[in-house]
């Protein structure tokens, strides 16, 4: 997991949505009802018909997270499609709930609720609605592993609505956020354990068995000087076989290592290279 | 007639699934539980659509005498599950189910309709079918033009013989023929009709052959043909004659007529006493034929075929054959068909659109159908690996072996003895494989 700075890019993030939000009222003569929807379809003339969204992914998000999906640490391109993720639910019903995601100071302080946007007045910005907040939008990847199920393994998509700290947000990610040797996720200062249904890695399946697997073999190779990116799979496989501390690890762990024989495995693996840059515990 | 695609909610296993049919032939291969059995018992119960049975619609006449009925979702075709992504933490039967298909009738009129279930005690909503049900008959003239077979063949088929009801005795002892709408007479049923069809080829060869009565030896000669005709070889790369039958005759034993099959070499036995796959796959054949000459008159009808496991207890030599055999035999029916053998595909020649193969599997929380590319003239052991991810097992082992190999020629004995526990804990420290490694 790496924290992602939101006052790094503030000023270019905030310009495109008030740009947004200035083109909209223009052609209209009022505030989009549903603001995200709005968003996502409304073209930017200036900028020769890029949809506002577009932009901000390509011009803001996308460079923020280096390439990365901001949960499990994908590389976006790699994807069938990139995701927006709210930090704070588009469809949040109303303020209370978003203060529930402010328990700690971070960028999202002060984002009005967008149905209380619409009734300011006089309407000012920024500080934007929250559906189109800058400061509340974080590049997912899709969840869709392979590709091929429609039903999303883990991220934004996994995640759906369910409350979800904003720990990406956090500036001591870096230190609470850890990763075991085995290629296990956890945030330490996560207030749900492990078997709770509100627990954070659960929500966004970031502990399902593939994943732990790309970021253990990712792991050994870092601590045996091998790089996947450049050695045949199966070496690196056999390799590891040899290593393994039997009978500790099970036959379903080691049947899940055997998968990343398989091309389409490995080409997940290096898809998640960012771990090559990763220290475990 | 033929069906273009399915859409299931809440039904069984599926949560939401749409599967698009070839419109000649459609395999589905997977693992016991992937859910085949279930796609095709969906089917089957929305085909049922046609058999309404309200006085006011213009077939009631065609159907008021025949067995059939809509038939409505049973307590157990509700999917049962949790689904802890919506935040359930209990099992629950979930509803509304509802299934939707998709199908061209014979004068290429597109036409969709849905059975829908809200509640466990709630109906069927027949204003979801109703339209598709009018139009339906309309295109057949309420039963007075050609009509198109349904047949269904489950996986234990034919081991379990149908209990002839009284009716349909009654009907087979007056000598008379059996009415039209018998042709769809237990067609879904997961057991087999295969006895009537035998008494009716009973009843029509003693007439053809006592009273010389044209109608039944047209009848007779129009199945016998059928049959042998599915016996013969596919092709002259596949010349196999195990199968190949002569005739199909009749003969008394004691104070019974038997059916008997006549092979091609001369030696006879009575139908019902064929082998198991041989009788299986002749049964299959006599039940659309008949089905088809009840309704039209010929034995090569339109139509639709659901047969669960057509690989069923056949050798694998007629396993390679029966898919092109019974389309051969009949040109104009819609195949779906499911099953576990490889060889089935191997001899299977994909076209787009007309032939697809699915792969069913189930991932972490969903079925999945995946189309797969054509494997006609792959071997059966990278087909049954490509296809059924299976024999996990076998290349399981070659990858250990692998790995064992690669460290013992590095000359790392810690490694080799490491791999070789794992090896152990998978086989068994008795197997001949554990033993070879040195």
């Amino acid at each position: 997991m790496k924290y992602i700075d939101k006052t790094l890019k503030k000023q270019q993030g905030e310009q495109i949505v008030t740009e947004f939000l200035n083109c909209f009222h223009n052609r209209t003569k009022a505030y989009p009802n549903d603001m995200y929807k709005a968003f996502c379809s409304e073209i930017d003339d200036a900028h020769n018909h890029v949809k506002f969204r577009q932009r901000l992914i390509d011009e803001v998000l996308i460079q923020e997270q280096d390439g990365l999906c901001c949960y499990c640490m994908r590389r976006l391109s790699e994807c069938k499609k990139m995701t927006i993720e709210h930090v704070m639910p588009n469809h949040a019903v109303d303020k209370t709930e978003l203060d529930k995601y402010r328990t700690r100071a971070t960028e999202l302080d002060g984002l009005p609720h967008s149905e209380d946007f619409k009734s300011l007045s006089p309407i000012t910005y920024p500080p934007h609605p929250h559906s189109i907040a800058y400061q509340n939008l974080l590049l997912s990847c899709d969840g869709n592993l392979f590709n091929e199920s429609p039903t999303p393994q883990c991220c934004n998509l996994k995640r759906k609505h369910t409350f979800l700290p904003p720990f990406v947000l956090y500036s001591n990610i870096i230190q609470t956020f850890i990763y075991t040797e085995d290629g296990m996720a956890e945030w330490q200062e996560d207030p749900e354990p492990p078997e709770s249904k509100g627990n954070a890695m659960r929500i966004l399946g970031l502990n399902k068995s593939i994943l732990k697997m790309v970021r253990r073999i990712w792991f050994f190779c870092t601590d045996n000087n091998l790089n996947p990116q450049k050695e045949e799979k199966d070496f690196v496989i056999n390799t590891m076989m040899g290593y393994l501390n039997f009978p500790s690890m099970n036959e379903e762990d080691i049947n899940m290592l055997l998968n990343f024989k398989k091309d389409k495995y490995w080409k997940l693996l290096l898809e998640y290279d960012a771990f090559a840059t990763i220290k475990h515990c | 007639m033929r069906i273009d695609r399915v859409q299931l909610h809440n039904y069984r296993n599926y949560k939401d699934c749409t599967v698009d049919f070839g419109s000649e032939v459609t395999i589905f291969i997977g693992k016991n539980g992937a859910g085949k059995t279930n796609l095709i018992k969906a089917i089957k119960q929305l085909l049922s659509f046609v058999f309404s049975r309200r006085k006011d619609e213009p077939q009631f006449q065609f159907i008021a005498s025949s067995d059939r009925n809509v038939i409505s979702f049973k307590p157990l075709d509700a999917r049962y599950g949790k689904d802890e992504d919506e935040g359930e933490t209990e099992y629950n039967y979930h509803y509304p189910i509802v299934n939707t298909l998709y199908a061209t009738l014979g004068n290429n009129e597109r036409l969709n309709w849905t059975f829908e279930k809200d509640a466990l005690t709630k109906g069927l909503k027949d204003s979801f079918y109703k339209k598709a049900n009018l139009k339906f008959w309309k295109t057949y003239d309420n039963g007075k033009s050609e009509l198109p077979v349904f047949a269904y063949f489950s996986d234990s088929y034919p081991h379990v013989n149908l209990q002839l009801s009284t009716t349909i005795k009654a009907m087979l002892e007056s000598g008379n023929p059996l009415p039209r709408n018998a042709a769809y007479y237990k067609w879904d049923d997961d057991k087999n009709c295969t006895e009537i069809w035998l008494q009716y080829f009973i009843m029509k060869y003693k007439k053809s052959r006592l009273q010389n009565d044209e109608k039944a030896t047209r009848f007779i000669d129009a199945i016998r043909t059928v049959l042998v005709k599915c016996s013969k070889p596919v092709s002259v790369y596949n010349p196999d004659m195990d199968i190949a039958l002569r005739d199909i005759l009749l003969d008394f034993r004691g104070k019974n007529e038997v059916v008997v099959v006549e092979y091609d070499n001369g030696t006879r036995i009575p139908f019902t006493e064929l082998p198991t796959g041989y009788l299986r796959f002749f049964s299959i054949v006599l039940d659309i034929a008949c089905r088809g000459y009840l309704l039209n008159e010929n034995c090569n009808p339109d139509g639709i075929v659901l047969i669960d496991e057509l690989d069923l207890h056949l050798h694998p030599s007629v396993e390679r054959t029966i898919l092109k055999r019974l389309r051969t035999t009949f040109t104009r029916i819609q195949w779906i068909v499911s099953t576990h053998s490889p060889l089935v595909l191997s001899a299977f020649e994909q076209k787009d659109g007309s032939n697809i193969i699915y792969k069913i599997y189930r991932n972490e929380t969903e079925v999945v159908f995946s189309p797969i590319a054509n494997m006609q003239g792959v071997d059966a052991s990278s087909g049954l690996k490509y296809t059924m991810d299976t024999p996990d097992d076998d290349s399981r082992l070659n990858d250990y072996k692998e790995a064992y190999d690669f460290w013992k020629s590095k000359g790392d004995k810690e490694k080799m003895s490491n791999i070789k526990e794992m090896i152990k804990n998978v086989v068994g420290e008795k197997s001949l494989f554990y033993q070879m490694l040195k």
